[in-house]
């Protein structure tokens, strides 16, 4: 039984870190991409910076700088998760990958995560990009109070988007005009996910502190900078970000296995 | 060609341009409600240091909605010659009689007339709201102001375009262009911030000039001066615009689409 056990789960992580070296690959076979993301990067942090000028705010102090380059990646985070990943899923099921995938004996889940993880490469080089160009353009040095935490922070963050786009994707495939659903919410689930840090006022507090989703984001910036933002213990904050994640991944698994039945039962995703 | 015909093909392609768009009414709704999103969300952060009020609010939120069209509008002819070469029909498009200028302003003015009926959906309650009656008004002039505005960038657009004949990786120029025409349109900052040449060659570009006179209009405060460089701009950046994209289409025409 032991041994059996043992041959599913290499199965399983074979097929997961199959799927993570084809999306590492997928990632890098454009490296025109690559490098235009390098380079409007710095460029749209000089635009967010000048409007806050536009605004009349006329002095950040290094603090605010080191929250707006933690502010600037969280949102980076949200911003490829739901487009690269969770569109890519959807451009899937639309050109019938996800349709082949199921005709080729695979689960649709284990694909997902493998591709997923292989964004992780992408979160990092966003990491370096965005560390850098506040380098250069504001002179700040990434603080790292905490590194273990910021790791493992990083690691939850990146488990929960991974089941929450997962999540997006299935829900949302069969609407004609996703995309315009992923602007939306490209603004609104960063505010509920701990994007905006709780110092500015008592209301982002309070959404901070109520919102399970926003614990892995939050962690990470505490982490980083070694200020408490939400006044809860980080085993709490670890705890919850866990069992959301859980919670999640447990969520994302019905509906992927939902939606894989009406493939096999009808064999169409989408309307296309 | 008489030119009965040349204006039912025009007409042709601006309906045909305009069935493909109406496909995405969703599309069409983020144009409305985006650069509330945008500036609402600026605004949030920027109260977090400073007051900011009404005013500061109107003339960014007029900023973001002159980024928006003006990044619509210089991407739109690559947009579409790229779809064009992707469905395999680049070619035999070219190969047609009709002038590819002719089919490319065409789809452009189509989308002139949502970027504009966009600007005037979305600006019709924060206007209203802010000036009264009397802005709405102010809104009929500042509509003429954009569609002339739209028609310089129209022309690096159409430079874009041959670029993009040449090149694989639209994606990753439109990225870039993207970025630099946000940074370097001036509609949400003022120019003293920046270093002397940069700010010369933001208010070379037509984004800053479309956006002074149209915010100077909507304000009450008249014409701008800034109008005088808008024309100009758009004579410069058209024939800009025609002899880039020319010479790169007739080197195209040789030596076939890659």
């Amino acid at each position: 039984m032991v041994g059996l056990r043992r041959v599913c789960l290499r199965l399983v992580l074979g097929k997961i870190v199959l799927e993570f070296e084809r999306g590492v690959r997928v990632l890098f076979s454009k490296p025109a991409e690559n490098i235009a993301f390098i380079i409007s990067t710095p460029l749209w942090l000089a635009f967010f910076i000048l409007t806050l000028r536009g605004y009349g705010v006329i002095k950040l102090s290094s603090v605010d700088l080191q929250l707006f380059l933690w502010v600037a990646y969280a949102f980076s985070l949200y911003t490829t998760w739901l487009w690269a990943f969770g569109h890519g899923i959807m451009d899937e099921g639309y050109d019938g990958v996800l349709e082949y995938i199921l005709a080729g004996g695979e689960d649709l889940l284990t694909h997902f995560i493998g591709w997923g993880l292989s964004l992780v490469t992408y979160e990092l080089m966003d990491l370096v990009v965005i560390a850098g160009s506040f380098a250069i353009l504001f002179n700040t040095r990434v603080s790292l109070i905490n590194p273990p935490l910021l790791a493992l922070s990083l690691v939850l963050v990146t488990l929960e988007l991974l089941f929450i786009s997962v999540i997006y994707s299935m829900l949302v495939i069969k609407l004609r005009s996703n995309w315009v659903i992923t602007n939306i919410i490209q603004f609104i689930l960063p505010t509920l996910g701990g994007l905006i840090p709780g110092e500015v006022n008592n209301y982002v507090e309070a959404i901070n502190k109520y919102s399970p989703i926003a614990y892995p984001v939050i962690l990470m910036r505490e982490s980083a900078l070694g200020i408490n933002e939400i006044n809860v213990s980080i085993t709490t904050q670890l705890a919850y970000s866990l069992f959301t994640i859980l919670a999640l991944g447990a969520l994302a698994w019905v509906i992927v296995d939902i939606t894989t039945a009406r493939l096999r039962r009808s064999g169409q995703l989408s309307l296309y | 060609m008489r030119i009965t015909n040349r204006v039912s093909l025009f007409w042709a392609i601006m309906i045909n341009e305009f069935k493909i768009i109406s496909r995405e009414p969703g599309g069409l709704l983020i144009l409305i409600i985006m650069p509330y999103l945008v500036a609402g969300g600026m605004a949030a952060m920027a109260s977090f240091f400073t007051r900011v009020n009404g005013v500061d609010f109107i003339r960014q939120f007029i900023g973001f909605e002159i980024i928006m069209v003006s990044v619509i509008m210089v991407q739109t002819g690559a947009r579409f010659l790229n779809e064009e070469r992707s469905g395999g029909r680049l070619e035999a498009l070219m190969a047609t009689p009709v002038s590819m200028y002719m089919v490319l302003f065409a789809t452009s003015i189509v989308m002139v007339l949502v970027n504009v009926g966009a600007y005037v959906v979305a600006s019709l309650p924060i206007v209203y709201g802010t000036f009264g009656l009397s802005g709405l008004v102010r809104l009929i002039p500042s509509m003429i102001i954009v569609i002339v505005g739209l028609m310089p960038l129209y022309g690096i657009g159409l430079a874009l375009a041959g670029l993009v004949i040449r090149i694989r990786d639209v994606d990753a120029l439109m990225n870039v262009v993207t970025s630099l025409i946000t940074v370097l349109s001036g509609a949400t900052y003022p120019l003293y911030v920046l270093p002397k040449w940069i700010s010369a060659v933001v208010v070379a570009m037509p984004m800053y000039q479309l956006y002074q006179s149209t915010l100077s209009i909507i304000m009450g405060g008249g014409v701008s001066a800034l109008i005088y460089g808008l024309a100009a701009s758009t004579v410069a950046y058209l024939m800009l615009g025609v002899f880039t994209y020319g010479r790169i289409e007739k080197s195209v025409l040789k030596a076939g689409i890659r």
